[in-house]
């Protein structure tokens, strides 16, 4: 149960959260805290609502009201430009139907600090390349957003909310569809985020292993619901995950990191 | 490594970037009236008054051929920014006023205040405009309404169709009530129909010109919106762009213009398709920059169409509508097979 005094210090608060997109609840009953500074990853089974969940603490979907707070205040209390400055969200899906250059891309983060009619000035140029630099896509600032690749293409999409200096960032399942080195790369970026300019982060993750090694709080759910969450190694049991993804797991430790290696087990 | 560049997005960016377009539309602006079947005279046009009994020059030059140049130069850059913006909004360049169904509705809006003898004006403007602009802003409430998902966002294949559809089904409704109308209407409306720039003056160019300039002016005002709504309605959400306010803004403002160069021209098509695209392809796709170069573009495009149809089999002429459909159809075919191969549609 979450008393008030909790719930007051909460950077971001979901307070009995349902949500449907239809007649049936994608979300229900949530009650979640997120601090300052956490890296925290949302995991659960395809459907489970992790996206969603994004989405509404992002504002990107209307979320009933007196459900999602942001400092205590509700979501929709918040001018648009006011919530931008504040929470950056990275989409899944970055399909482009026009080739807009790198640096467009990563200038639009800016969007929420100018008003109608003006230009980028240097300051935002300024921001926009050290936001390039710290994700290491400098180099083709000038290339079509489509042409590059996908590793590149989502630390182009961090560059843009990192230019955008929001207190908290969301990812949807920023590591899905690419190679381990890039999977690597990407998470190092955001540590580096987290640990060096105490960014929030909120990823929704599907690789069980890598939300173990680099998130220091996990929140799983299950068909809409919080099923349990805590630091990775009390969530990621055995016999939590054989009820929630319906499979017999084995779990080994990585002696190095401590991190956790979930496997199917043989049927 | 090559070096790199990052200039900043000031005037003079935006200068180079428009310069070009806004040259070709005051060289076209200057030359197309000296073109045409019957060569005239610049310097003896310039001379005299405007009597036109003793000044034939100067009457053909600044009574025949300059209202019309005018009145194709407000039309193209009509049609070409709200294509331009249509595109941006739906995230894709099949999108224009044509396509959507939007020039039909204006057209279906104008027949029927033809066919009801509406012939008066509301405030100084014409029941003709009011009613294609009516015309326009409803079929986008149709199409939408119909196309418009649970999640509000608008699958394009389907929008498509549905404004392909919305176009056959209100040019058989304006088939019908032209095949009731009576003679005197129905001459009127074959005339507005066959659409065109031939028959005007300055009075009614003067009449939609601030119109033209006001959703213009309206649509550049939301254009850096439009710049992210076009790479991604939800994350344009979480820059902080107030999409709902922002489409509104522009499906209105683009039916604004369409409907209101429509009631004068008539159904004018494929401008709005072609010249976004050619425009994206040489300054890419910013907004800021998309929507006053096609303008201009688009305004120099149109003049010179008109120019070809009046002047390729002189004496007769062909209207400016099927020119600009000679050279829509192939071009929104390719269109569509690029896209196929991108697997967009």
């Amino acid at each position: 149960m979450i008393t008030e005094t909790q719930a007051s210090t909460a950077l971001i608060a979901a307070k009995d959260l349902t949500f449907a997109y239809a007649e049936e609840p994608v979300l229900r009953d949530i009650f979640l805290n997120f601090q300052a500074g956490e890296f925290t990853g949302v995991i659960g089974p395809n459907g489970s609502g992790k996206s969603t969940l994004l989405k509404l603490i992002g504002g990107i979907l209307p979320s009933p009201s007196e459900t999602v707070f942001f400092k205590n205040r509700e979501l929709s209390r918040y001018k648009k430009k006011e919530l931008a400055v504040s929470i950056a969200w990275i989409p899944q899906d970055k399909q482009m139907a026009f080739s807009f250059k790198v640096i467009d891309i990563v200038l639009m983060g800016r969007h929420p600090y100018l008003s109608p009619l003006s230009f980028e000035g240097e300051d935002d140029y300024r921001i926009a390349q050290e936001a390039m630099k710290q994700t290491q896509v400098l180099e083709f600032a000038h290339r079509s957003f489509n042409e590059i690749s996908g590793g590149e293409k989502q630390r182009v999409m961090i560059a843009s909310a990192i230019s955008q200096k929001p207190e908290v960032m969301l990812l949807d399942e920023p590591t899905s569809a690419l190679d381990i080195k890039y999977q690597i790369e990407i998470l190092s970026i955001l540590k580096q985020l987290n640990e060096q300019e105490n960014k929030s982060l909120i990823l929704a993750m599907h690789d069980l292993h890598l939300a173990s090694k680099f998130c220091k709080r996990l929140v799983l759910l299950k068909e809409g619901r919080v099923f349990c969450e805590g630091p990775p190694a009390e969530v990621l049991k055995k016999e939590i995950l054989e009820e929630v993804y319906e499979v017999k797991v084995k779990i080994f430790q990585d002696d190095e990191d401590g991190s956790l290696l979930v496997v199917p087990e043989r049927s | 490594m090559n070096k790199l560049n990052l200039t900043t997005m000031s005037s003079r960016k935006f200068t180079l970037g428009i310069g070009p377009f806004l040259l070709l539309f005051l060289a076209t602006l200057v030359l197309a009236p000296l073109i045409g079947p019957t060569s005239i005279d610049i310097g003896k046009a310039l001379s005299g008054g405007l009597d036109a009994a003793n000044n034939v020059d100067a009457d053909i030059l600044f009574l025949a051929r300059l209202p019309r140049i005018l009145l194709g130069a407000v039309t193209g850059a009509a049609l070409s920014v709200t294509g331009a913006v249509f595109q941006a909004l739906l995230r894709n360049d099949l999108a224009a006023p044509f396509t959507l169904g939007v020039s039909s509705g204006a057209s279906l809006g104008a027949v029927i205040a033809i066919s009801l003898n509406l012939n008066f004006t509301i405030l100084g403007i014409s029941t003709l405009s009011i009613a294609a602009f009516a015309g326009a802003l409803g079929t986008m409430y149709l199409v939408f309404g119909l196309v418009k998902t649970r999640h509000g966002d608008f699958p394009t294949s389907v929008l498509l169709l549905a404004g392909v559809t919305a176009n056959f089904f209100f040019a058989s409704m304006v088939m019908f009530i032209h095949y009731m109308a009576d003679f005197t209407q129905s001459f009127r409306i074959v005339r507005w129909l066959m659409g065109g720039l031939d028959i005007t003056d300055y009075q009614t160019v003067w009449s939609i010109f601030p119109f033209v300039i006001l959703g213009i002016g309206g649509l550049f005002f939301v254009s850096r919106d439009l710049n992210l709504i076009s790479a991604g309605v939800q994350s344009a959400m979480s820059r902080g762009v107030d999409v709902v306010r922002t489409q509104k803004i522009g499906f209105i403002m683009g039916s604004l213009i369409t409907g209101t160069v429509v009631a004068i021209s008539g159904p004018i098509g494929f401008v709005g398709l072609i010249v976004p695209h050619i425009v994206r392809l040489l300054i890419g796709p910013d907004l800021r920059l998309l929507i006053p170069g096609s303008m201009f573009f688009g305004a120099s495009f149109l003049i010179l169409c008109d120019t070809v149809g009046r002047t390729l089999i002189a004496p007769a002429e062909i209207p400016v509508g099927v020119i600009t459909a000679m050279l829509g159809g192939p071009f929104f075919v390719w269109l569509l097979k690029r896209q196929h191969k991108r697997g967009n549609v």
